[in-house]
Order: C-alpha cells, then structure tokens, then sequence
C-alpha cells in the first residue's frame, strides 16, 4: 500500500510563536487539523500562553486535511504553509 | 459482558458495570519514598505515557499505513493487558451513580479542547472535564494539567453538574488512569475529544469503549421533530424522510444516551446491550 | 492562585520527621518485646486476655499521637483535603480517618502505599498484608501466640479511635485475618 496523498502541513515555529494565545488556525479549522501542546512545563507552575516558544503547534490530523487553505488565510503571521503532492 | 468487565467487574455490583465496583475508585492518598527517590517528573503518568505510546502509533499513518493498521488491531487486541487508558462510554445515570462512588469530585478544564482548540476553561462555570479520586488533592503539583485550578463538589453537586453537560450535548466517557483505577468522567464530543476522534476516525476501541446500553425509537411516540439527530456524536441517529421518523443504527449506537434525555415524547429507551444478540459483543 | 506563573514550593508528601518519631515511638520490635515479656510463661487464655488490654492500649496511643502529630505536621496534600470538606460539606468521611490511617501505618510498616480496597461515602477499607507487628511477634513469642493475633486488638482500636477522635459514626470490622487470607483487612462502614 503506498502512503496516501496527505496533505503536508509545514508550521514555521519561528513566525508561530504563540499558537495557544493566537489560536486562529485551532477554531478555524472546519476539519479540526491541529492541535497545541506545552513544550516548556515547569513543576507546580502554569505555563505562560502569552510567552513565546512556550507552546507549540502541531497539525497531527493532517490526513483530514482537504486542502481548503482556511488556516492560510486565518494565519495573522503567514506561518502555514500547506501543499499536496 | 466485555473484557475490561471479566479484569476488573464484580457482578455483586451490577453485571457488567465494572465501572460502578467500589474498587475500581479506591487509592491511598501517600506513597512513601525510598531514600533518594526524585518526586515523579511531568509526563511520567499512565496518561502522558499512554498518550506519547498513542502518538507513536498514530504517526505510522504517514509513514507506513500497514504497521499503522496492524498496531492498531494489536493495541485494540490487548485488552486488559493494554498500555492504553481505558475508556467507556456511559449514559448520564450511571455517571450520576459514580458520583456518589468516587471521593473527591472536582472539576476541571478538558486537555483534549485545550490541546484541538485552544479553548481555554477558567473558572467553574466552564470547567467541563471531571476529576475523581484522591490524586485530585495534588493537583496543584501540575497546574498546567489543569489550567488554573479544580472546583471540588459534593456528590450532588456533581450530579447537577454532569446534567448540565449533558443537556449541552456532551458525552460522558469514564476514564481509567493506570489499571483499572477510575480518575474521571469525561464530557465529550467530537471532534476535540481525542477519545471519541480516535474510535470514530481511526478505529482505535480501548479509550472510547461502547456502554452497555443501546437506543432504540419507538415510532408509535416518535413525532419526528429530529432533536436527537443534533445530540449523537457517533453519526448513528438520522431522519428518516420517507417514514418521517427518526432512526438509530444499532451498530453505530454508542448508547450514551444523549437521544434518550433530550427527546420530548420518550420515544426513545435504552435497551441492554446484552439483550441483543447481534450486539451483546459489539464493544 | 494570586500568580499561576510563579512556582509553588508545596510538598505534598508525609513529613519525614513525623514519620521518624512515630516509627521510633511505635518501633514493631519494641512492642513485640515488651509483649514477650508480659506473657512469657502463660496460658493461651491468658494470653488472649492480656494481648486485648495490651494492644488496646497501645493501638489507642498509636492513633492518638498520629492524630496529633498529623496536625503538627501539615503537607499541601491535607491542606487542600481540609479546603475540599470546607467547600462541600462532605468527603470528611472516608478521607479524614484514611489519611491518618495511612500516616499510622507508613510510619511503623515497612510498606510505601497502604492498600486501600474501598474509600467511599459509605465504606473505608484498607489492608495489610506484610505486616511488620506481627513478624516481630512471630520472632519473639512463637508462632502460635502470633497466630492467635493479639495485634488485631491495636489495629481495631487504631480504627476506632480515629473515627471517635474526628467524631465520625463508623462501625468497625476485621474482615480478614493473616492466618487465614494472606492479610488482615480492616472496614469502617458508616453508621
């Protein structure tokens, strides 16, 4: 079985730098595509969405993808690119 | 009778309803260290580890969807033995019946909606995700688990609270965190529940198991007005034009019951899954 | 939570120093001795009358000074237990006499968790199946006087007195013995 025709979804993390606080892309999406989760978790203290590089977005329902380009258009940093093979 | 029944069930309290044994909600509050022993790092319980193990599993999708297929049918194989929380979905008396089982209640914010939405849960009013059980007196060890803070409640409380998620539409799974130990009541729907998403899109059985429950409509009571048909989160419930009826697909059930509470005229009963032939193993 | 940013230093875990001077007061060794001692040369009879005095007695202190040094030595994890009875109006029961419960017995045994079979609003049940108290009494006044478990009488007065202490009605049950099970199982049912 030879992998489908995904759609890949490219996240430029140094223009997406605070997808929690931002969240465009997260209830934009009519296929509910991404998601977000904390990379810098401290013990007994909540993590800062509004601080940059704290959490990072991710886009693991990428076979849901149908290519609408809504989260383009949605993204204020032009930090999503998607493309189709 | 399914599996996570013959591991952890007690017929004493309910055929079937493993989730209602008085054990399966009982833990000690401390654990002593030995000498030297770090306290457990984030990341480090059932659910993270479950979660990470899913996560490998679920980039196979892209990478090879042979091994993806086969690590799927090997993890809903396990069964008890399964590194994965197991999860099973009830309808809302049973969830009210848990209540008055586990100490403590509190509730909480969902991770599944803040991870698929963003969608932040701040206070009480808004908290939609339940945690039972001791470990909940430490949940400040993890705010970031919980998003700012828990709202103990008394059983009744809790009861009230599970209605008002339920009259929004919301399923209610209970969860297992490590074992058979019952560490909360889920409300969910799909897409943002990582639960129902993973049965529903990918076929993946152990966290999103069927109740012991199905729906079935009476057409005589049935007045057709569709209600039900916005509540089910599995697709199994549609309108029916020619019949000017609804129609649930048995197979499809999930048996939360959500069709059950908001329909007008109780057309709508919750049969034992057990009682139907074709389905008494259909989990 | 005045700022959720800035870490919390909470410990949620028992406090050493508690659990080093409950388990030098309250030292398994200790109480088999002097239990020896008082019963050496003794009838059966005898010993079972002298073991429930003996160990009523010493199961009333054991939880009388958990109880006590409980409250001398907080951590986060009954604070916010104390906070949650305030908030609900419930959960006094079985979460209070559990706590002080698993503060007796970690201190004294050597286990790292109590198991703990049933905490509910209705029941308290809990377990101990390698119970350090009755090696002790193996070793040092045979199997047989070990057998016959003068100990259950500290346990069940253990229990009893942290459900008077804390005035919660609970009636209290052995339901299982050592001898028998494999472990002694102890319940509070409320009344």
């Amino acid at each position: 079985m030879a992998v489908p025709n995904f759609a890949a979804i490219d996240i430029d993390r140094s223009k997406c730098t605070i997808p929690f606080a931002c969240k465009k892309c997260l209830t934009g999406c009519l296929q509910s595509v991404f998601s977000v989760s904390a990379i810098k978790v401290e013990r007994g203290r909540e993590t800062n969405p509004n601080e940059p590089g704290t959490y990072a977005l991710h886009a693991p329902h990428r076979d849901k993808c149908t290519g609408c380009n809504d989260c383009i258009e949605l993204c204020p940093e032009d930090a999503i690119t998607v493309t189709f093979a | 009778m399914n599996w996570v029944d013959e591991a952890f069930g007690d017929p004493e309290f309910g055929e079937g309803r493993w989730y209602l044994n008085p054990k399966n909600h009982s833990r000690q509050m401390y654990k002593v260290k030995k000498p030297g022993e770090k306290p457990a790092a984030f990341g480090s319980d059932p659910e993270a580890q479950s979660g990470r193990k899913m996560g490998e599993i679920m980039q196979k999708r892209f990478t090879d969807p042979e091994e993806f297929e086969k690590l799927v049918k090997e993890a809903n194989a396990m069964k008890e033995k399964s590194p994965f929380q197991i999860g099973q979905v009830i309808p809302l008396e049973e969830a009210k019946r848990v209540a008055e089982l586990s100490y403590p209640v509190a509730s909480m914010s969902c991770i599944c909606r803040i991870g698929a939405r963003g969608h932040e849960e701040r206070n009480e009013h808004e908290y939609s995700c339940t945690g039972l059980g001791v470990g909940m007196l430490k949940w400040e060890r993890w705010p970031e688990r919980y998003k700012g803070g828990v709202n103990f409640m008394s059983p009744e409380e809790t009861k009230e609270w599970l209605t008002k998620w339920n009259k929004k539409g919301m399923v209610h799974i209970i969860m297992t965190f490590g074992g058979s130990y019952v560490g909360g009541i889920c409300n969910c729907d799909y897409p943002d529940c990582g639960m129902i998403r993973n049965r529903v899109d990918y076929g993946i059985t152990p966290g999103c198991l069927k109740s012991p429950w199905v729906a079935t409509v009476d057409f005589d009571d049935c007045n057709g007005c569709g209600v039900c048909v916005q509540r089910c989160q599995f697709g199994a419930i549609k309108f029916e034009v020619t019949t000017e009826k609804t129609n649930v697909d048995q197979f499809k059930c999930f048996g939360c019951g959500l069709c059950e509470t908001a329909c007008p005229t109780e057309a709508i009963d919750l049969l034992d899954r057990e009682s139907l032939p074709a389905l008494k193993e259909v989990w | 939570m005045s700022d959720i940013y800035t870490p919390n230093n909470y410990s949620f875990e028992l406090n050493p120093e508690m659990m080093s001077r409950l388990a030098d007061e309250f030292d398994a060794e200790k109480v088999a001795t002097e239990f020896a001692a008082a019963t050496e040369g003794k009838s059966a009879d005898e010993v079972d009358a002298q073991g429930k005095t003996f160990f009523e007695n010493f199961g009333k202190n054991w939880m009388s000074q958990t109880l006590k040094l409980g409250e001398e030595y907080p951590d986060r994890t009954y604070e916010v237990l104390k906070e949650a009875i305030d908030k609900t109006g419930h959960l006094k029961f079985a979460l209070l006499p559990q706590r002080f419960l698993e503060i007796a017995y970690l201190s004294t045994q050597e286990i790292s968790i109590l198991p703990i079979i049933e905490n509910n609003p209705q029941r308290l049940v809990y377990r101990m199946a390698n119970c350090t108290t009755f090696q002790k009494l193996k070793e040092k006044c045979g199997a047989e006087t070990a057998n016959r478990l003068p100990c259950k009488h500290a346990c069940l007065t253990a229990c009893q007195t942290v459900h008077e202490e804390l005035d919660i009605d609970a009636k209290i049950e052995m339901t299982a013995t050592i001898p028998e099970d494999g472990h002694c199982q102890f319940a509070a049912q409320r009344g």
